[in-house]
């Protein structure tokens, strides 16, 4: 499938599938076009090139049909901020078509399923902490009870122990037999929560397995090193050094992709003292998947 | 800190020219305003240069021929003369008086003038000659009052003519009298002279106060203030906070959501009519309105839809909740007074033919007709025709807009 706008191509040509009762990760920086991506896949967008079928019905064609099938939770926390949690979920499955008898339970099975109280569900969403708003997001998705959920970076903006929390929620989900289009910029977030992971960049598809076939793929270790200074020089000449496959800068420090970490690492340690970027820590580990993003694309993420 | 002072400044003025919504509070507001204001009272008070115009009809009774061969008919020198002015031109002949009062009743007379039996006889022959003029408050009270003023300078103008004739007819006989004596009786000719007797009668059923007479044009403005804001924001606050968007990817059908929307706008606005009705009836003392609902319900809902329609077009062409929200303050700022609730349309100058056509104008001067009791089916079913077709206009080119526009912006 393809999408611009204007000259600039969002999607350039990309295809996967979701099986069913599977998390599919869709990881890239920010930018990528994964938002783009699933707003193609949910219909508001009309893509430019290529179809989109779910349950074997095309998407645009079959709207009324598909609709009812999807969960969908943005990006953005939309509520109405001066609205309850529970009224803003009870609005969302009226328009869910939900049976007015039913809308009750709906509502509370929701909130349970992400570990909202009812307590919780009776303050002004305006009163929420940004982890309450994420969990009700991913709440409303499942109002419908919908066999696929559309996950739009549901842990962006959280602070780590929030992150685990609906991490948890999402693993519950994923036991309950759902299929799960998860979209993230977080490497340890794919790598923990999908069974199949597609890295896109720029709108293109330039990786698709599993988390850890991709990991394998690389066959390098990663010599992380934390420094006082991270100098251009420094890493343009570690990328230069014999046997480094690729040196990229990252948040106070450098990353080094090589097959041989024992006899790269004194010359890398070599090159920062002559570069006074200061070493305080080094790490050599197993690839992440932001590794096979380095390796893939020649960057850290954005 | 002086740096720091221009840095805020530099900065709000980068923020200013940069949105494009800012633009109307910036230029597009003063000016309009201005422009509206200027003409509004520019042309309610002209100053020497511009004329007040008055429709006025004529019955002529006077059939009577002047005893004096040099004078002709007075009645027809009289409608002559009023002919050559600008106030009265064209005055407008009839021969019988139930037809003339209809068109009063109407509006599409400021003033009817019998003239009566032997106007020109009794003024030639020094007796007292008659007319009636009638007026109706009830269509126009500012209208009223103006044309009422007008009629009173023209026929004290009238009657200082027609006894300086009468004093230059006698003055000859006059002059053989002591100087005196001269003075005496042209003073006491002056004080007894009432050569014409004019008699004014208000046709108006009711009397009306202003404050009456407003509230219809209140009611109106309520219904595009509401109409126009509620519906200007809605569907784009629904955007740009992302609700539209959720909307969207439920079964709920895009028609639904507007038609929610525009619903939700009229029971915001018929709440607002409930306080307006109340106050007037409370704190006024309202009570001399034909409320008719079965004419003034579907009025208002077509005004309010109509207003609505244009709220929906500015709602999805905007591509901010700012810039919707900065054209519908600018447009509702300049309705105002256009649509004839403050200020009658008629009183716009150059702005008049535009604002009698305006769907909210029209919806005033129907509303005004059937609240004041005025108006006849006849006289307010093609403005209602008007108004239910801008309506309809508005809210099709509205829903077409939406459905364009409505997956660009999500």
């Amino acid at each position: 499938m393809s999408f611009s706008f204007g000259d600039h191509e969002v999607v350039d040509h990309v295809s996967f599938s979701v099986d069913k009762g599977k998390c599919f990760g869709l990881l890239g920086p920010n930018g990528a076009g994964k938002t783009t991506l699933t707003k193609l896949i949910v219909g508001l967008l009309q893509p430019k090139e290529g179809r989109v079928f779910i349950n074997g019905m095309d998407v645009h064609r079959e709207p009324k049909k598909i609709k009812p099938l999807i969960g969908v939770c943005f990006q953005e926390s939309v509520f109405y901020q001066t609205l309850t949690g529970r009224e803003n979920l009870e609005f969302i499955a009226v328009l869910y078509n939900i049976p007015r008898r039913k809308v009750k339970d709906a509502v509370s099975s929701s909130l349970n399923r992400v570990l909202l109280d009812e307590k919780d569900a009776t303050k002004r969403v305006e009163h929420y902490s940004g982890g309450m708003k994420r969990r009700l997001a991913v709440a409303a998705a499942l109002l419908n009870n919908p066999p696929l959920l559309i996950l739009d970076e549901p842990t962006t903006g959280l602070d780590p122990q929030a992150r685990r929390g609906l991490w948890d929620a999402i693993e519950g989900l994923k036991e309950e037999g759902r299929s799960i289009l998860l979209t993230t910029h977080y490497m340890d977030e794919a790598d923990f929560l999908s069974d199949m992971v597609a890295i896109i960049d720029h709108g293109k598809l330039i990786a698709m397995d599993t988390p850890e076939a991709l990991k394998d793929s690389i066959g390098e270790s990663v010599i992380e090193l934390k420094c006082d200074l991270v100098r251009e020089e420094f890493v343009e000449n570690a990328r230069k050094t014999l046997l480094v496959s690729n040196a990229v800068p990252i948040e106070g420090g450098c990353k080094v992709l090589t097959k041989e970490p024992d006899e790269v690492l004194p010359k890398i340690v070599e090159l920062g003292i002559k570069y006074e970027v200061g070493i305080t820590n080094v790490q050599i580990s197993s690839p992440t998947l932001e590794d096979v993003f380095i390796r893939l694309t020649g960057k850290a993420l954005r | 800190m002086i740096r720091q002072i221009f840095a805020i400044v530099k900065k709000e003025m980068h923020i200013l020219f940069r949105r494009k919504s800012n633009w109307f509070f910036l230029i597009g507001l003063p000016l309009g305003l201005t422009l509206v204001i200027g003409f509004v009272f520019g042309s309610m008070f002209p100053g020497e240069e511009a004329a007040i115009h008055i429709d006025l009809g004529i019955i002529n009774h006077d059939t009577s021929v002047s005893p004096v061969p040099e004078i002709e008919s007075v009645s027809e020198t009289l409608i002559d003369e009023m002919n050559r002015t600008e106030v009265f031109t064209p005055v407008y002949l009839f021969t019988n008086i139930s037809e003339a009062l209809q068109e009063l009743k109407r509006g599409q007379l400021d003033a009817v003038m019998v003239i009566h039996q032997n106007f020109t006889w009794n003024i030639v022959m020094v007796k007292q000659a008659n007319m009636t003029i009638y007026v109706d408050s009830s269509t126009d009270p500012q209208r009223y009052q103006v044309v009422r003023s007008v009629l009173n300078t023209f026929t004290a103008d009238l009657t200082r003519e027609i006894t300086q004739g009468r004093v230059d007819v006698v003055n000859p006989y006059i002059s053989m009298l002591s100087v005196e004596n001269q003075t005496f009786v042209i003073e006491s000719m002056w004080a007894m002279s009432e050569p014409v007797g004019v008699e004014i009668i208000d046709t108006a059923a009711a009397k009306f106060r202003y404050v009456e007479w407003m509230l219809p044009g209140i009611l109106g403005l309520e219904a595009i203030f509401g109409g126009l804001a509620f519906s200007g924001s809605a569907i784009a606050y629904e955007r740009e906070r992302g609700h539209l968007q959720r909307m969207m990817v439920s079964p709920t059908s895009s028609w639904a959501i507007l038609v929610g929307e525009m619903l939700w706008a009229l029971i915001r606005v018929s709440f607002a009519f409930m306080i307006v009705i109340s106050v007037n009836i409370v704190a006024f003392n309202v009570y001399n309105i034909n409320w008719a609902p079965h004419l003034t319900i579907p009025i208002i809902i077509l005004t309010t839809l109509s207003a609505s329609g244009l709220g929906l077009i500015i709602s999805v062409v905007s591509k901010t909740l700012e810039t919707a929200n900065g054209l519908t303050n600018m447009l509702t700022l300049i309705l105002q007074f256009l649509i004839g609730s403050y200020i009658p349309t008629h009183m716009l100058g150059p702005l008049e033919p535009v604002a009698k056509y305006l769907p909210w104008s029209i919806a005033n001067e129907t509303l005004r007709r059937v609240m004041l009791g005025y108006g006849y089916y006849a006289n307010i079913f093609p403005l209602l025709a008007y108004l239910a077709i801008s309506t309809f206009a508005f809210l099709a080119i509205g829903a077409y807009l939406y459905k364009v526009t409505n997956k660009r912006y999500v």
